[in-house]
Formats: C-alpha cells, sequence, structure tokens
C-alpha cells in the first residue's frame, strides 16, 4: 500500500514551482509557522534597530520618574508607554535594547555549539570505533554534570561578559548537536548513495562533505531553532542569577533579575521582558515546528 | 453462477494533497464469487493497493471514497457505521499484508494477538481462545505452536510470520480475505509454501480470496478470476486461464512479454516503453496510449469503456 | 523476438579469481555477561568469473551473495581468502590502491531511491566519479556526462533535475549513468532489478544487455529473482547459506540441476502459466539462521535425500562435470 501512495506523493513533489517559491507557499498554508517567521522577523528588525525605536537612552537613570506605571494605569504617562524601573529607566527602551543582547547571545552561542556540535557529530558517526568511544563518552561526561551549575563556575572565574556568556553557552550546549549529528550520520552512512560514492573511489572528505553533510543538515537546522529558544531562556537565568549580562549592558534576563525585588509593588519591571522572552520564544518554536515540518519530508527524498 | 458476497461499482476513490485532490481508483468495477480467488494485478501507481484498503475502509486519512458502490453480502459498505465497519474487519472480511512485521504488534506475544482477536470477535472465553490459537497455527502448518504462543513477532523468521498473519486472518472463519501482496517480501521456497497453504485453506474452508500482486507467476499459480488494473482503472477482466491463452488488452500483453521466462530464453524482452502515468497529469483519451504500439489517433481522444466481449472476458480497449 | 539457441560463446580469459573468501561477522550481545557468536556470511567460496560474460549469483535472503558483492568491491574487508583482479589482490589491497582499482569496478544498487543522493543533480551524480579521478573538467566533464546519459536513454534536458524527480526506472539508469562514467571492465549488478516493476525491469535487463555488447563489460549480476537471473546470465552460481552450493553454464543449470537445493530453488518459482500450475515439490522448514547453520552439508535439515554423511561431513566444492560445479554428496541425474 505504502508504494503506491508514495509514489503519488513524490510525483506530485516532481511536478516543481521552484524550490523557494513552494517552500513560501507552503509557510503561508500553516498559520503557526507564519506566525512564528513575523515574530521573529519583528524582534530581528527591533534589534537592528534599536537606536532608532527606543525613546531614550537604557541606561539612563532618572530619579524623579522612579517605578511610574504603564500609561493606562493611574500615574502612568505615555511618556514611559510600559512604565520605568527602580533607577528610572524606560522600560520599553530598554527592551528593545535587550532584544540586541538577548538575540546576539541566543543566536551567537546556538550557532557556535552547532559548528562545535557538528563537527565531532560527524566525526564520531562517520569514523567511528575510537573516535566514537572518546566524542561520545566526552558527551556522556559533559551531560552527566549539572549544566546551569558548571556555567555559574566558570562564569564566576572567567567573569561575566557577552563573549564568555556566548563561549560558556556555545561550549557546554554542543553535546545535543553532537548526539543528533552522530546518530543522523550513523544511518547516512548506511546508504547505499554513501555506498555508491565509496564504489566510485572518492575520498572520506569528499563523502562527508557531499554525502554525509547535506543530507544531516536539515534536521540538525532544526533543532537549532528550536535550541536559540532555549538559549534565551538560559541566557536570561544566568543573568537573573547574577552571572550572566552585567549593567550597563542591559538584556530581558537581566530586567527579570532587577524586577524581582518590586515584584509585588512594581510588576510591570519584571512582567514586560518576561512577555518579551516569551513572545520571542514562542515565535522560534513556531518557526522551528514549521521547519521541521518542511525540511524532515525533504530528507526522504 | 454463484452469488457475489463482493460486489463493487464503479469505485473512485481521491487523495487529499496540497495540491488538490488526486484520483488514484477511477472507476473501478469488479466483484468476487463466493469461494472463488480473484487476483488484482497491476505495477505500482495502478491503484490495485488502494482499491483493496477503501474496500476494508482503512484508508489513510487524507484517501476518501469519492463515488461508487461497495456491497458486501447485501450490506452497503460506504453507509454503514464506523463500528460496524470495525464488527466486520475481521471477523467477516480479513486482510493479510506484505510485511507482517508491521501488521504485528511487536509488544505482544503471538498467542496474546491470537486471543485479542478471538475473544474481541468471537466471544470465547480466554482458555478456549488458547485452545483455539493453538489449533490455527498448527492449521497453517507452524511446527510446536504451543511454544510459538508465547514467542514475539521479531522471534519469528519471515514466512512464519506469515504463517502466523494468516492464521490470525482466519481464525475467525471469514467469509472474505483480502490479500495484499502476501509473498512478496519472502523468499521463493517460502513463497512456494505460502502459496500451497492458501490454497490447501481456501479448498477446505471455502472462503473467497481477493488477491493483490504485481507477480503473474503468484497470479497464475493461485487464482481463478483475474482483473488487470492500470492507472486506476481495470483494463481487463478474465478468468485465469483465458488471460493467459488469450490477453486482449496491449497492457496485458506487454506485461506477459516482458517477464522473463525461466524455460524460454529470449535474447531481448518485450519491454513496454515508458513509465507509469503521474496521476495528477493523467493522459487524455485512453490511459496507456502514450506507451501502446497500436494506439492511434483516436486512442488519444477516447476513453474507451470496459466491454465485455463474451460473459467472462472484458476488456478496456478500442483497437483490439 | 529472436531465440537464442543453446550457443554460448566461450571465452576462457578469466578477468577475476575468487579463491577461499570468506567473510565472519563478530556478534557481541549483552553487556555484563558478553556472548559473542559469528556469523559466516561467506564461507570459502572459490569461483572465476569470465571476461565479458554474465555471471550470476542467486539464493535466498542469508545466503551471503550480497557480502559477497560487497567483497568483490573491496566496500567490506575479507576475513580470509583471495579475490585476483587484473592480477592483483582484492582483499589485499590499501585504501588507496582500491580507491584506484575502482576505476575498473563498478557496481548498480538495488534500490534506485536509496542509491542517489537526493542532494545533488543527475549532472553532479554521473559526473562524480570523473571528478573525483581527476579525468575530465569543465567542457570536458559536461560532455562526457551528455554523452553517458544518452548511453543510457534518458535526454540532456535532465541534467539538472534532482533525484526525487524521477521515476524508479528512471532512477535506475542514472545509476548505470553513474556506474559506467569510469569505462569500469566489470560492473557488479547488486539486485540491479527487483526492486522495479515488471514492464520498468524489462527495459532495464533490455539495457544492461545492450551496453554489455557495445562497452564490452562483465557482470556479475546478483539477485533473488531466477528468472531475470536466467535471462541475462551467461553462467549462474547457487548460494546457500554463505557456501556456492552449484555453479555451471546457465542452460545447463536450468536444465540440469545437480544440487537437490537448485532443483527445489528452480521448482519453487511460480510459471506465469496457469496451466503449467502443479503442485510443487515444496522444501520443507526454513532457511536456517546463519549464526547458527546445520552441521555438515548446510543443506540436509531440508534436503529429501540427506544421509548420515550429509550431517556429518561438509561436501566439497568440485567440478563433477566439465564447467559444471557441486557440492553435494549425492548429485542428482
Amino acid at each position: 500500500m505504502t508504494t503506491t501512495l508514495e509514489t503519488s506523493q513524490s510525483s506530485l513533489n516532481r511536478k516543481k514551482k521552484g524550490r523557494f517559491k513552494s517552500l513560501f507557499f507552503r509557510l503561508l498554508k500553516s498559520k503557526t509557522g507564519f506566525v512564528g517567521l513575523i515574530i521573529v522577523l519583528a524582534m530581528t528588525i527591533m534589534a537592528i534597530l534599536a537606536p532608532y525605536l527606543a525613546m531614550y537612552d537604557p541606561a539612563k537613570t532618572n530619579i524623579m520618574s522612579r517605578l511610574l506605571p504603564p500609561f493606562w494605569l493611574e500615574g502612568g504617562t505615555m511618556e514611559h508607554p510600559l512604565g520605568t524601573d527602580n533607577l528610572g529607566r524606560d522600560v520599553l527602551s530598554r527592551i528593545i535594547y535587550g532584544s540586541r543582547i538577548s538575540l546576539l547571545v541566543g543566536i551567537s552561542a546556538v550557532i557556535l555549539a552547532g559548528i562545535i556540535g557538528m563537527f565531532f557529530g560527524l566525526i564520531a558517526g562517520y569514523y567511528g570505533k575510537l573516535w566514537d568511544f572518546i566524542i561520545m563518552r566526552t558527551v556522556d561526561s559533559f551531560l552527566a554534570i549539572p549544566n546551569i551549575l558548571f556555567m555559574l563556575i566558570i562564569l564566576a572565574v572567567l567573569g561575566p561578559s557577552v563573549p564568555t556568556l556566548i563561549l560558556v553557552l556555545g561550549g557546554t550546549s554542543w553535546v545535543v548537536y553532537a548526539r543528533m549529528v552522530r546518530s543522523e550520520t550513523l544511518s547516512v552512512k548506511e546508504r547505499d548513495y554513501v555506498r555508491s560514492a565509496r564504489a566510485i573511489g572518492a575520498k572520506n572528505f569528499r563523502i562527508i562533505a557531499k554525502y554525509v553533510l547535506p543530507n544531516v543538515i536539515s534536521s540538525f537546522i532544526v533543532i537549532a531553532t528550536l535550541n536559540v529558544a532555549s538559549t534565551i531562556i538560559l541566557e536570561a537565568s544566568l543573568s537573573f542569577l547574577g552571572l550572566g549580562i552585567q549593567s550597563p549592558d542591559v538584556s530581558w534576563g537581566l530586567m527579570l533579575s532587577d524586577g524581582r525585588e518590586y515584584l509585588a509593588t512594581s510588576w510591570w519591571v519584571a512582567t514586560f521582558p518576561g512577555i518579551a522572552i516569551t513572545v520571542t520564544v514562542l515565535g522560534v518554536i513556531f518557526l522551528g515546528d514549521w521547519l521541521r515540518d518542511v525540511l524532515d519530508p525533504k530528507i526522504k527524498d | 453462477m454463484s452469488n457475489p458476497i463482493l460486489d463493487i461499482k464503479d469505485l473512485r476513490v481521491r487523495f487529499k494533497t496540497e495540491d488538490g485532490f488526486v484520483p488514484t481508483v477511477n472507476g473501478v468495477t469488479f466483484h468476487v464469487n463466493e469461494g472463488e480467488t480473484l487476483a488484482i494485478v497491476g505495477e505500482s501507481g495502478s491503484g490495485k493497493s488502494v482499491t483493496s484498503l477503501a474496500v476494508m475502509g482503512i484508508l489513510p486519512p487524507n484517501g476518501e471514497v469519492y463515488d461508487g458502490e461497495m456491497t458486501f453480502r447485501e450490506r452497503d459498505l460506504l453507509k454503514i457505521s464506523k463500528k460496524e465497519y470495525r464488527a466486520l474487519r475481521g471477523n467477516e472480511i480479513s486482510m493479510i499484508f506484505q510485511e507482517p512485521m508491521t501488521a504485528l504488534n511487536p509488544v505482544f506475544t503471538i498467542g496474546y494477538q491470537l486471543r485479542e482477536t478471538l475473544i474481541l470477535h468471537q466471544q470465547l472465553t480466554k482458555e478456549a481462545a488458547h485452545k483455539k490459537g493453538i489449533e490455527m497455527l498448527e492449521l497453517v502448518g507452524i511446527p510446536d505452536a504451543e511454544k510459538v504462543m508465547s514467542r514475539f513477532p521479531h522471534q519469528l523468521s519471515g514466512g512464519m510470520r506469515q504463517r502466523v498473519m494468516i492464521a490470525m486472518a482466519l481464525s475467525c472463519n471469514p467469509k472474505l480475505l483480502i490479500a495484499d501482496e502476501p509473498t512478496t517480501a519472502l523468499d521463493v521456497t517460502i513463497q512456494a509454501q505460502i502459496l500451497t497453504l492458501m490454497k490447501n485453506l481456501k479448498e477446505k474452508s471455502n472462503t473467497s480470496i481477493l488477491i493483490i500482486t504485481h507477480d503473474l507467476g503468484v497470479v497464475a499459480e493461485v487464482a481463478d478470476r483475474v482483473i488487470v488494473m492500470y492507472a486506476g482503472e481495470v483494463v481487463e477482466e478474465a478468468p485465469v486461464f483465458e488471460l493467459f491463452e488469450n490477453p486482449k488488452h496491449p497492457y496485458t500483453h506487454g506485461l506477459m512479454a516482458s517477464i522473463p521466462k525461466i524455460h524460454d530464453v529470449v535474447e531481448n524482452l518485450y519491454s513496454i516503453e515508458g513509465t507509469v502515468p503521474n496521476p495528477t497529469n493523467m493522459p487524455k483519451g485512453c490511459k496507456f496510449h502514450p506507451r501502446c504500439p497500436l494506439a492511434d489517433k483516436d486512442c488519444m481522444t477516447i476513453h474507451p469503456e470496459l466491454e465485455y466481449i463474451n460473459s467472462t472476458h472484458a476488456k478496456r480497449c478500442i483497437k483490439v | 523476438m529472436e531465440v537464442v539457441k543453446e550457443k554460448i560463446e566461450i571465452e576462457e580469459k578469466v578477468i577475476m579469481k575468487v579463491r577461499n573468501l570468506k567473510k565472519h561477522f563478530e556478534i557481541t550481545k549483552g553487556y555484563i555477561k558478553k556472548q559473542s557468536s559469528t556469523v559466516r556470511a561467506v564461507d570459502g567460496l572459490n569461483f572465476d568469473v569470465y571476461e565479458g560474460e554474465t555471471l550470476g549469483i542467486v539464493g535466498e535472503s542469508g545466503c551471503g551473495k550480497s557480502t559477497t558483492g560487497q567483497l568483490i568491491l573491496g566496500l567490506l574487508d575479507a576475513t580470509e581468502g583471495n579475490i585476483y583482479f587484473d592480477s592483483k589482490d582484492i582483499a589485499q589491497m590499501s585504501q588507496e590502491e582500491l580507491r584506484k582499482a575502482r576505476r575498473d569496478l563498478q557496481v548498480i544498487f538495488q534500490d534506485p531511491y536509496s542509491s542517489l543522493n537526493p542532494r545533488m543533480t543527475v549532472e553532479e551524480i554521473i559526473g562524480e566519479p570523473l571528478v573525483v579521478h581527476k579525468i575530465a573538467s569543465g567542457e570536458q566533464l559536461r560532455k562526457e556526462v551528455l554523452e553517458l546519459i544518452k548511453l543510457v536513454g534518458l535526454g540532456e534536458h535532465q541534467l539538472k533535475r534532482y533525484p526525487h524527480e524521477f521515476s524508479g526506472g528512471q532512477r535506475q539508469r542514472i545509476g548505470i549513468a553513474r556506474a559506467l562514467a569510469l569505462r569500469p571492465k566489470v560492473i557488479v549488478c547488486d539486485e540491479a532489478v527487483s526492486a522495479l516493476d515488471v514492464s520498468i525491469q524489462a527495459q532495464i535487463l533490455n539495457l544492461l544487455k545492450k551496453l554489455q555488447k557495445e562497452l564490452d563489460l562483465t557482470y556479475i549480476f546478483i539477485a533473488h529473482g531466477l528468472p531475470a537471473v536466467r535471462h541475462i546470465s551467461t553462467r549462474i552460481g547457487v548460494m546457500y547459506l554463505g557456501r556456492m552450493v552449484e555453479l555451471a553454464d546457465r542452460d545447463e543449470l536450468f536444465v540440469k540441476p545437480l544440487h537437490p537445493y537448485t532443483h527445489a530453488l528452480l521448482d519453487s518459482v511460480p510459471i506465469p502459466d496457469p496451466k503449467l500450475r502443479k503442485t510443487h515439490q515444496l522444501i520443507e522448514g526454513e532457511i536456517p539462521n546463519p549464526s547458527n547453520p546445520p552441521s555438515g552439508c548446510h543443506f540436509h535439515p531440508r534436503c529429501s535425500f540427506a544421509t548420515e554423511r550429509c550431517k556429518q561431513e561438509s561436501p566439497e566444492y568440485r567440478e563433477i562435470l566439465p564447467r559444471h560445479f557441486v557440492a553435494c554428496h549425492h548429485p542428482l541425474h
């Protein structure tokens, strides 16, 4: 039964309307995917255009207007639409600027982790034997260490800064990619097309670059997108614990941490950056989910 | 002539895809008589498997029967409720698949799965079901049936699993057994065993069999009557002896000529040129005309009807 | 359709010699209490391949025919034995020597859906062997690829497409073009037509025959489908549980099989003619597990001629008639 269904399915794919055009059509059909894309685009634009969008310098304190509520509450003004924090800094401007570091850290850490994980995953999966043993046992030991504790120690030693934060986040989460890429590589390695590459006398490097890598990359992209979300949250947690982003830099996580003491009296200081994190993470997850749906069937092809 | 127990008229099935509806079965008409073995032959994309799934009422979620009639023992299969259908399946109609491993549940023992079927459909007690289960396994030629009852599917060989599937399918004395490529995944010597088993069982139980296959050798071996499908249509229908002796449709002809013969070696095989048409882009007129050696202008425009040249032999071709 | 009479040209030039070839796989189960068993996938093969012939190798699952193909291609390392090809031993070659030897030794795979890289265009797929061995590039490469794709019956306009845009038969043609790119002497066809529809199978078999004549190819045709093997082969070897049980010229094997297994195997093939419908002389029982084969002659538990000797003594593989090898204590006829 499957053969018939598959042939009719794959023959449909044969009727091709440019790869990207059809990708775009599929995106429009998936509502969540579309919403995800809009959110991610909006956040990216916000981060890039922050100096033009924000009304205030995010670090500028103003004791006179401490803890002003959002505009719709009594005492709030349109000058600070989302209110101000305990030092009188404009919450909206800080959220806009905060997106820069949150996204920068989230995306860079994922790229770093992805490259490391991809490299070791490919080596472990393709060459196997001793390489596999060494790499996978290293991965296991990384997984055995409590993540946050490990990061906190390193940050405490090296001192918190944006580059160290990226290094630490990337340096601990590569194991996820290594495991995934390794298992995908193991299955791709057994396909006949890889065997056919060996049969024509292709060298290992060529096989990895032209046969294995392109066929594991779709699942990799999907996992990576989803991980952007969890990295943003991790960065927030570290900043919340005081070892992430330091003032005068601003990130959403740091804002959460700052607002914690005022939750009872001035809820808006912590709530709005919290919402920003939630919305962004949701957007990224939607996008990742949709990517999985779109890219995965292509692997079968 | 005996009564048909399954009567399909003008069955049409389509699949919903991103690009709209794709018709895969386009007006298929046939019947299965009591105690007869009907074979549906065709290549991939002919719609033969989809037809069998439609009869079982287990089309994938994106597939639907959108026209036609299906009558099984005076019941309209398109009108009965899901619950009635479920009661029918496994009881009066049962099915065996190409790869028994996918049809057996890997986490339960053979015995458990056999008993379940019997308890569910025949309201037997657990003990009675166990006894009947062993009987069934013995019937399909499994040695050490008692032991096999406590095995898991992966502990059995492909041939044994297919025997278990058959035992399960026959355990409720179905009136109709649908076998979808039952021996395709098996080795030749095991295939011969299973085909012989199916023939023997049919003689004993008078069950009607609808066998779906691409292998004309299997057809010649077990079928009483044959329908040949191409691109979602029946192109020829005939009793098995007549079909092999006197095939009418050029497709049937080509199919037979393109099998390498084991006793008669030719230098070059006859081959049907081209490929099976894509269901989204069917040729106009006769669907076979782009590959047909006899095709002329009429074939490109006229879509031939299935016409009977005698009471049992029908063909869908205007040329022969 | 012309019928080929008995006439099979006897070419005695040996192009490949397989001697005492063995491949054993170690399988370990369990972590705490390790239990290891050896699967003798290929257990002592001896045969020659003649230049320009098609040697068919048939057998059921677990007989080791695919492993044999991979050993010949150097895709697996042999446990023991030699494969002499052009006076060099494939089984002893270094990775680098093997890479060079592959210019003369190519393969066509079974499943056209999994044997082509989905991320490469047809042009890249067919031209890649030439690039890898630095034989052609640029305009020259394009020309060669064009010639190859026409050779297998496809057109220039199909070069820029990806494999998933083709049907099974077309994909198999692409796979053949890739195998031909290096102008090899020997091609191993590993179940090359088994996954195809009947009408497409005939097209590919005809194509393979045509190419053999035009390019002086030698085929090693591995398959489980006896009719196809009979159609294309000049000689046929039958394997059972890692051993060759019989090897003979095609017609001789079909008309006068000497091994009871060969006989039963031929008899099991359903014949597409209801008038010849018969009760099969069934072989009882299952194919034994290759990790635990029966003693003596592996076939003895299923053989109706088996004697005490068959249970204990493994029969010698010998040429009991000219060009007809068999491993049986009690050959038929």
